[in-house]
C-alpha cells in the first residue's frame, strides 16, 4: 500500500483527498452521478437519441412507459428526446454566464478586498444598489428586446451573478490580508500579485467552487424562467419553452395526464439542481473538514 | 441616550435616497433601451393607425406615438431624450398602455395592491416560520432531527419558485381542487368591505402566498440554524446560564435576538428578488398583480405597460428596502449606536 502510494503519489493523493470523500458521502455520489448524466445528455445525448418530431395525436400527454420513459408532450412526441435535445442550451448558456459572472466577481472582489478602504466601501455601495434591482424582470425584458444570441443571454444572466460573490470575497480577502503568513510574504518582498494569487487565492478556492455551482443552478432556473414566461428561446426544445407550451398554450395543468407530465418535467429540473447543489456541498466539506458534522 | 441616537433616520435616509436615485437610473435605462429597441412593426401599427385617425403624415404620427405613449421626444439628441424620459418617469408619467387604452398608472393602481398584499403576507409568514424552524434545528444541532430538518431545508431551497408554484398548483388545485388558482376573487362576489369578499380574497390569495412561504422559509431557516449553532458556543451564554437566567429568557433574548438581527439587512436585499420573482408566480396563478401584467405586457407587445410596470416594481422595491432600513435601528441597538457615532 505504502509503496503504491509512493509510486503514483500525485494521483493517489488526489483520490484520497478529493474523490474518495465525495464518493463516500451519499450526497456527493448523487451529485456526481447527476453531473455525469448532465454532461452525457448535453454532449453525446442528441446523437444517441434522435429528436422525435412526428406528431401523434393519439399519443398526446401519454404517461411514462417503456417506449416513452418520460411520457409524451402535448403533440404526442417523446418527451425524453425533447429533454435531451434541449439540455444543451439549458446547460451551456448558464455555464457561460456563470464563468463570466465568476471572473467578474473574483476580479472585483479580490481587488476591493486587497486594496481595502475606499475601494471596499465603493464595492459595498455598488452591490447594495445592484442587489436591490428586481433582477428577474431586467433579464426578462432585455432578453426580450435585445438581439437574440446565446452570448447576449449569458451576459445578461452574468450581470446579476457577480455582486454577492464579489462582496463575500472582498470580506474574505481583507481578513486573510492581516494573517501572519501574508505579513511574512510582504516582509519577504514578494510582489502583491504573487501574494494575491499564489498565497491568498488558494484559500478562496473552496468558496469560489461552491459559488460556481450555486450560481450555475440559479442561472439555469432564471433561463428556464424567462423562457417559461414567453421570451423566445433559441431552440424549440428549451425546457422553458416546453413548459411554456405545456402550461399556457395547451393548458396541460387542466388535463389530468398533462399535469403528470408537467410534474415530471419540473421534477427533472429540480433533481438536476439538487444534484449540483449536493455535489457542491460535498466538495465544500472536502475542502473544509470542519463542516463535516454527520459522519 | 439623546434624541439623535433614538431617531437616527436622517443619515440612513440620506444614504438610501442616493441609492434610490441610482437604482431608478438603472431601471429607467433598462426601460429606455426596451422602448428604443421596440420592433418596428409595433411602432408602425400604432403610428399608422394614429396617422389615419388624425389625418396627419406618418412621420408626425410616429413622433406623437413616442412622446405621448412613452414620453420620449424622438427628434432630440439621444442623451436629451434619456434625460427627459427619466424626469418624466419621476414626475409620474409612466407612459400609456396601448392595450388598455389608458395611462399605465390606471393599471398600476389596480395591480399594485394585490402584489403588495400577497408579498407582504408571504414575506412575513415565511420569515416567522423560517425563524422558528431554524431555531428548533439550531438548538438540536448535531442530532438526527436536525439532520432531517436541515436536509429538508436544503432540498426545498434548491427548488425554483416557479417549480414550487407549479407543484402546488398541480397538487392543491388541479388534483385535489382545494384552492382556486385563477384571479384575485370570484366574479360573483361584490368587492367591498364585507366578510364574504374578504374571505374570498384570502381564499384566492392562498396559493400565491403559500408559494412565497414555501420558496423562502427554508433559506431563512438555514441561516438561523447556523446563527443559533454559533451563538450557543458563545461564552456569554454559558455565563447567562451560570447566573441562573431562565431558559425562556435565554432562548428569546440571548439566542433569538442575536440570531435574528443579522438577517434583517438580508431581508432588505431580498425584497427586489421577491418582487421580481412574483412575475412568474403571479403569471402561473393568473393573479392580477404587477408581475402578471408585466408578462401580459410582453406577450401583447405593450411596451408602454412594460416600462410602467417595471418602473413601479423598482419603486416598490426601493420603498420596501427603505422601510426595512428605517425599522432596523429600532430593533437593533448596535445599528442605532453605529449610526449615532458615524
Amino acid at each position: 500500500m505504502s509503496s503504491g502510494a509512493q509510486t503514483k503519489s500525485g494521483l493517489y493523493l488526489f483520490y484520497l483527498d478529493f474523490v474518495k470523500p465525495v464518493l463516500r458521502s451519499g450526497r456527493g455520489l448523487f451529485g456526481l452521478i447527476m453531473i455525469a448524466i448532465m454532461i452525457l445528455m448535453a454532449t453525446v445525448g442528441p446523437s444517441l437519441i434522435p429528436l422525435d418530431t412526428k406528431l401523434k395525436p393519439s399519443m398526446r400527454w401519454c404517461l411514462p412507459s417503456l417506449e416513452h420513459p418520460l411520457g409524451c408532450d402535448y403533440m404526442g412526441r417523446d418527451l425524453l428526446s425533447m429533454v435531451v435535445h434541449g439540455s444543451r442550451e439549458v446547460f451551456l448558456i448558464p455555464f457561460i454566464a456563470t464563468i463570466i459572472g465568476i471572473i467578474g466577481g473574483m476580479s472585483v472582489g479580490l481587488f476591493a478586498g486587497y486594496v481595502g478602504g475606499v475601494a471596499r466601501r465603493a464595492l459595498t455601495a455598488v452591490t447594495d444598489v445592484w442587489l436591490t434591482i428586481p433582477s428577474f424582470p431586467v433579464i426578462f425584458i432585455l432578453a426580450y428586446v435585445l438581439p437574440k444570441s446565446p452570448l447576449t443571454i449569458a451576459v445578461l444572466l452574468a450581470l446579476f451573478s457577480w455582486p454577492g460573490l464579489a462582496r463575500a470575497l472582498a470580506a474574505e480577502v481583507s481578513s486573510l490580508k492581516t494573517r501572519d503568513f501574508v505579513e511574512a510574504c510582504i516582509n519577504l518582498g514578494l510582489s502583491k500579485l504573487y501574494i494575491l494569487f499564489r498565497e491568498i487565492g488558494p484559500h478562496l478556492l473552496p468558496f469560489v467552487t461552491y459559488n460556481f455551482a450555486t450560481l450555475f443552478v440559479a442561472n439555469m432556473s432564471s433561463l428556464i424562467g424567462i423562457v417559461l414566461l414567453g421570451v423566445a428561446p433559441l431552440n424549440p426544445t428549451n425546457w422553458g419553452y416546453l413548459l411554456n407550451q405545456m402550461i399556457f398554450t395547451y393548458k396541460g395543468l387542466l388535463i389530468p395526464n398533462g399535469s403528470v407530465i408537467v410534474f415530471l418535467m419540473i421534477s427533472i429540473l429540480v433533481v438536476i439542481k439538487l444534484g449540483v447543489v449536493f455535489f457542491a456541498q460535498a466538495l465544500e466539506e472536502v475542502f473544509n473538514p470542519r463542516l463535516r458534522t454527520y459522519e | 441616550m439623546d434624541l439623535k441616537a433614538l431617531f437616527p433616520f436622517g443619515k440612513i435616509l440620506g444614504k438610501r435616497l442616493v441609492y434610490a436615485l441610482i437604482t431608478i437610473m438603472i431601471a429607467s435605462t433598462v426601460t429606455f433601451i426596451a422602448i428604443r429597441s421596440m420592433p418596428g412593426d409595433v411602432l408602425y401599427t400604432l403610428a399608422a393607425s394614429l396617422a389615419e385617425e388624425l389625418r396627419i403624415p406618418f412621420e408626425e404620427a410616429r413622433k406623437i406615438v413616442y412622446s405621448i405613449y412613452y414620453g420620449i421626444e424622438i427628434e432630440k439628441p439621444i442623451y436629451v431624450q434619456y434625460f427627459e424620459y427619466v424626469l418624466g418617469l419621476l414626475r409620474g408619467n409612466l407612459g400609456y398602455s396601448t392595450y388598455f387604452k389608458r395611462p399605465v398608472t390606471y393599471v398600476v393602481a389596480r395591480a399594485l395592491g394585490w402584489t403588495v398584499f400577497t408579498l407582504s403576507i408571504g414575506v412575513s409568514l415565511s420569515f416567522v416560520i423560517g425563524v422558528l424552524a431554524g431555531m428548533v434545528a439550531g438548538f438540536k444541532r448535531g442530532s438526527k432531527s436536525d439532520f432531517i430538518m436541515s436536509s429538508t431545508f436544503t432540498v426545498i431551497s434548491a427548488i425554483p419558485g416557479y417549480a414550487i408554484a407549479l407543484f402546488l398548483y398541480i397538487i392543491l388545485s388541479a388534483r385535489l381542487g382545494l384552492l382556486p388558482a385563477r384571479g384575485a376573487y370570484s366574479p360573483d362576489v361584490e368587492p367591498g368591505f364585507n366578510l364574504r369578499f374578504i374571505a374570498d380574497v384570502l381564499y384566492h390569495a392562498a396559493l400565491p402566498i403559500l408559494t412565497y412561504v414555501v420558496t423562502t422559509f427554508s433559506g431563512w431557516a438555514l441561516l438561523i440554524r447556523s446563527n443559533v449553532a454559533k451563538i450557543l458556543e458563545e461564552d456569554f451564554l454559558k455565563y447567562a446560564e451560570a447566573r441562573g437566567i431562565s431558559r425562556r429568557r435565554i432562548i428569546t433574548t440571548y439566542v433569538g435576538r442575536n440570531s435574528i438581527l443579522p438577517l434583517i439587512p438580508l431581508l432588505a436585499l431580498r425584497i427586489g428578488g421577491m418582487i421580481g420573482g412574483s412575475t412568474l408566480i403571479e403569471t402561473i396563478f393568473a393573479y392580477p398583480g404587477m408581475g402578471y401584467y408585466l408578462s401580459i405586457a410582453l406577450s401583447i407587445r405593450d411596451y408602454g405597460l412594460l416600462q410602467g410596470i417595471f418602473f413601479m416594481m423598482t419603486v416598490a422595491t426601493i420603498i420596501g428596502v427603505i422601510i426595512v432600513d428605517m425599522v432596523t435601528p429600532f430593533i437593533d441597538p448596535r445599528v442605532r449606536r453605529e449610526v449615532a457615532v458615524a
